[in-house]
């Protein structure tokens, strides 16, 4: 069990108490802020620990902890917002804070300060991720003993490894946001992730291979058969792309595998359907809702509320309860992610998705965890299906042009098709495409629906966040494939 | 030196803090300790339609101590800067170092190597205007921008800004080092959206300087986001070829990241390098030069020292085409027993030139007669073993050493060992990104990817 009084006790003994910050002071900040005609202000108070521990040389021989906590401040009228942010929570720090965010604030109208505010609690409970504490289970015994442990298995798996490198972080986010209303919400958001990379060598070549997974969860999950399927899936990649040969270049059709590639409908629909750029006009996808943008059978949906997901948030930033927002229906875009202030100007409903990498960033509309569903095809009658094409299993990440809607992505570990049968492995290539217009050429979705790992994270206007991605094995024909081979 | 209004911590107070943390780790047995604090403020005004849309007041600090005891380290970090969080960070540090591993290359920089004295390049111009006067900046740029707009064509302003910021940072290392450095950072920009046929597209210039005097006027940069949306309009694919490809300027940054990459020591040493064993050979074209320079006074990457206190020097990474030497931290030149070279935080200023002269950019063009011209890379990667090179790209296409029309939706590829000895030229129309002063940068025997 998570969120509700638990997590608001344990707000305000970690964020407030500390600090001899009162409820009274608290309500005089927003008081502050949610004047001179704001229609929209608040106060996040965040703290957050994190502890990481790395393997190199066969050897842990350094780790890390740390503390960071702080307080922003925003204060809008009509859309144009103030903010600013502090690491000091003493009473007239905060109250400085307020002030100095209202003071940025050009469009004020002279009103009365906002009164007769009382602080309310709006957080309900939740059991979508527990209220553990993974940095302070991350301790040096424990976690030296797994890094060594998947250091002897990359390299027991094939005697072609030769590095290995991994590190275990942990991390552990109170937070508690307090609206212009005075009401407030809080939660708990543990993150844990393990992540190895390895260089295999063979014949005086040299190539790598990488793997990561992570949960808002112990760190029992980091059992035998987690850690050994990460550390397979990083040799299998390493040792493939000794023998890769250049990828091919030009249009030909591209058949996506499970779990991560779904990073590409991340980027070549999601960022298109976050409410900012669509109330600025700026989106690729703008005008286009209640129309048919994809092939029949293609649907996706961000779901904030996926248990022990990277992605998932019981309630966002600004306190909204995580919502499933089908995004693309049967080929039809129906939905759009929003945050408070987007949903707020458009006169959308809020669908929980207003995330901020931290109290010294402002919210904006943030996916969650983003995939495309299943289908009903057999995986391996996809890849049959292809005449000549490529394969590919695993990404190294990519990126998306909101505002054109052009996306790429580089893979990590790819194959030739040829004759409907993967062939050989090819170097890494850079896969380009503008996303309404991929959409159509999706031709073959299969049945083998997964999400990724816990190895993606998501950039967004300099802004970190982690999120999940999926989808099942996917055929999309006329992609272009940007190898070095012709 | 004067202190700035943004920043909320003085020079001097930012020194205590990284000594109070030393000194408390002097107290443990057998222990010693480096502590670095950084504090920042700074402004930042983003408007739209004449108004402000967002105005920001940035403010953060953070100290970071690593404690050695007996080749053994550990790191800890904390935001809150009183003498109880200071000294829970080195207490914390040291149960970390006393619980890993033991590495005999893990230790301080060695003291012979410390910059306890030494140049210290002009880097802090603070800002002295206020609020108002850079809301009045960012705004005068979008009324240059609207006013630079060409007729009849479907061409906007989608926003323009301002900011300034100033940064403090203050090194102790146990022994008697203490040395602290204050800097500035001031930008402009503006964005403009060009819409045709195909789509729309946005196109941003900007420009950051250490002097706000020194900023490209509101007009230049105006001006220069507005011609580069316009350079949008018609843009389509082009043939796939292998050939010649021109990387612009402004874009050199692409090749030359690689670079830094496989000369940092720690690749080096793991042999996870594109160019091993590089040092004594010839890695590039035997016209390419990389030159280094810590100390150029407001230079984007100038610092008298690194973040183990080493300084770095003004050498030669590359020169003509034959690798001279790595970036090197404490950890890297131990595991190689050589000196560190204050690389721990990665290079410095940097200039890549040519002994062959390249002219200006429509020599270039010449040059390359006919193939692509990049610039904008949207993003693909360099494997850092292979170094198998690809990239998403925009740009335009020469026929016959002339610009012929705008292009997108390709990719290039190539591999890098091979892509630096294919360098054809460096141009004369050196422009500076970030760290990096180059030239336009011909590179023969690219993949082409395109769609027509």
């Amino acid at each position: 069990m998570n969120g509700g009084t638990q997590a608001l006790d344990l707000a305000r003994a970690r964020l407030w108490d500390r600090s001899e910050l009162d409820e009274a002071t608290v309500v005089r900040a927003i008081g502050t802020l949610a004047s001179r005609g704001a229609d929209l202000a608040d106060l996040y108070f965040e703290s957050v620990r994190s502890r990481q521990w790395n393997l190199e040389n066969g050897q842990v021989s350094n780790g890390s902890f740390t503390i960071d906590q702080g307080v922003g401040a925003r204060t809008s009228r009509e859309g144009r917002v103030a903010f600013a942010y502090s690491a000091d929570f003493r009473p007239e720090a905060l109250l400085d804070v307020a002030a100095a965010a209202q003071s940025l604030r050009r469009d004020g109208v002279d009103s009365a300060e906002a009164g007769g505010l009382r602080l309310a609690s709006r957080s309900s409970s939740h059991d979508l991720y527990a209220m553990i504490d993974p940095v302070e289970q991350a301790q040096a015994e424990i976690c030296i003993a797994l890094l060594q442990k998947v250091d002897a298995m990359a390299r027991a798996a094939d005697p072609r490894i030769v590095d290995v490198r991994a590190n275990i972080g942990a991390a552990d986010k109170v937070m508690l946001v307090v609206d212009q209303d005075a009401q407030m919400a809080a939660d708990v958001r543990p993150v844990l992730r393990l992540f190895v990379q390895v260089i295999a060598e063979a014949k005086g070549r040299r190539a790598q291979g990488m793997d990561g997974i992570g949960g808002r969860y112990g760190i029992e999950r980091f059992d035998d058969a987690a850690v050994g399927a990460m550390v397979a899936n990083a040799v299998r990649q390493a040792t493939v792309n000794l023998d890769a040969r250049p990828a091919p270049s030009g249009v030909m059709s591209v058949v996506l595998g499970p779990g991560y590639p779904g990073v590409l409908f991340h980027e070549a629909i999601g960022h298109g359907l976050e409410g900012d750029h669509h109330r600025l006009k700026l989106s690729a996808f703008t005008g286009m809702l209640g129309k048919q943008i994809a092939s029949k059978g293609v649907t996706v949906i961000d779901d904030g509320g996926m248990s022990e997901r990277l992605g998932s948030v019981a309630m966002d930033d600004e306190g909204t309860p995580a919502d499933r927002t089908v995004l693309i229906e049967d080929g039809i875009l129906v939905g759009m992610m929003q945050d408070r202030l987007n949903a707020g100007m458009m006169n959308w409903k809020r669908t929980g998705n207003g995330r901020r990498q931290s109290y010294a960033h402002l919210p904006m509309p943030r996916m969650t965890n983003t995939y495309l569903g299943a289908g009903e095809e057999d995986p391996a009658d996809i890849i049959a299906s292809v005449g000549r094409g490529i394969y590919a299993p695993a990404f190294g990440g990519g990126q998306v042009d909101i505002v054109s809607g052009r996306f790429n992505f580089s893979t990590t570990e790819a194959w030739l098709i040829e004759d409907g049968k993967l062939t050989a492995p090819v170097e890494g290539a850079t896969l380009i495409g503008i996303g309404h217009e991929a959409l159509k050429h999706i031709s073959r979705i299969g049945n083998d629906l997964a999400l990724d790992a816990g190895q993606a994270s998501c950039g967004k206007q300099g802004q970190n966040l982690s999120v999940s991605v999926g989808q099942p094995t996917l055929r999309i024909d006329e992609m272009m494939v940007g190898g070095r081979g012709e | 030196m004067t202190q700035g209004a943004l920043l909320l911590r003085t020079e001097e107070e930012l020194r205590e803090v990284a000594q109070q943390a030393v000194d408390h780790a002097g107290t443990i047995a057998g222990a010693r300790a480096r502590a670095s604090v950084f504090a920042s403020g700074g402004i930042n005004a983003l408007v739209r339609d004449g108004q402000v849309d967002k105005a920001q007041r940035d403010g953060s600090q953070m100290l970071s101590v690593t404690v050695f005891l007996d080749g053994r380290s550990g790191s800890s970090s904390t935001a809150a800067l009183d003498p109880a969080s200071i000294r829970l960070a080195v207490e914390e540090a040291a149960t970390i170092a006393r619980n890993v591993q033991p590495d005999p290359n893990v230790d301080l920089a060695d003291p012979s190597w410390l910059a306890f004295d030494g140049p210290s390049p002009k880097v802090f111009a603070p800002y002295h205007g206020g609020v108002d006067q850079l809301v009045e900046s960012a705004l005068a740029v979008e009324k240059a921008a609207i006013a630079a707009l060409p007729t009849g064509k479907d061409i906007a302003v989608t926003e323009a800004g301002a900011a300034s910021s100033e940064h403090g940072w203050a090194l102790a290392i146990s022994g008697g080092f203490c040395r602290s450095v204050m800097s500035s950072n001031h930008s402009r920009w503006c964005a403009a959206i060009a819409r045709d046929d195909n789509g729309q597209s946005i196109e941003f210039a900007d420009s950051s300087d250490k002097r706000f005097d020194s900023l490209d006027s509101v007009e230049t940069v105006a001006e220069r986001a507005i011609r580069r949306a316009e350079a949008r309009l018609g843009a389509r694919s082009a043939p796939a070829m292998r050939g010649p490809v021109l990387f612009e300027a402004r874009i050199a940054q692409v090749v030359v990241a690689d670079v830094l990459n496989a000369l940092d020591g720690l690749s080096q040493h793991r042999g996870a390098s594109f160019l091993p064993d590089a040092v004594g050979r010839q890695v590039a074209a035997d016209h390419v030069t990389l030159m280094e320079d810590p100390f150029e006074d407001y230079g984007p990457a100038s610092a008298p020292f690194d973040g183990e206190g080493v300084a770095g020097s003004r050498r030669a990474l590359i020169e003509d085409g034959i690798a001279r030497g790595y970036l090197h931290g404490s950890l890297s030149a131990r595991r190689m027993a050589t000196q560190s070279s204050g690389n721990s935080q990665g290079a410095y200023n940097l200039e890549l030139s040519s002994s062959k002269p390249g002219g200006m950019l429509t020599d270039m063009h010449r040059m390359l007669g006919r193939g692509l011209v990049v610039t904008a890379v949207k993003g693909g990667g360099t494997d850092p073993v292979t170094g198998n090179f690809t990239r998403a790209v925009s740009g335009y296409w020469v026929e016959d050493g002339a610009v012929a029309y705008p292009v997108d939706d390709l990719t290039i590829a190539g591999s890098m060992p091979d892509m630096l000895h294919n360098i054809i030229a460096i141009g004369a129309d050196v422009e500076r990104q970030g760290g990096l002063r180059s030239g336009s940068i011909l590179i023969d025997g690219m993949q082409v990817g395109g769609q027509s």
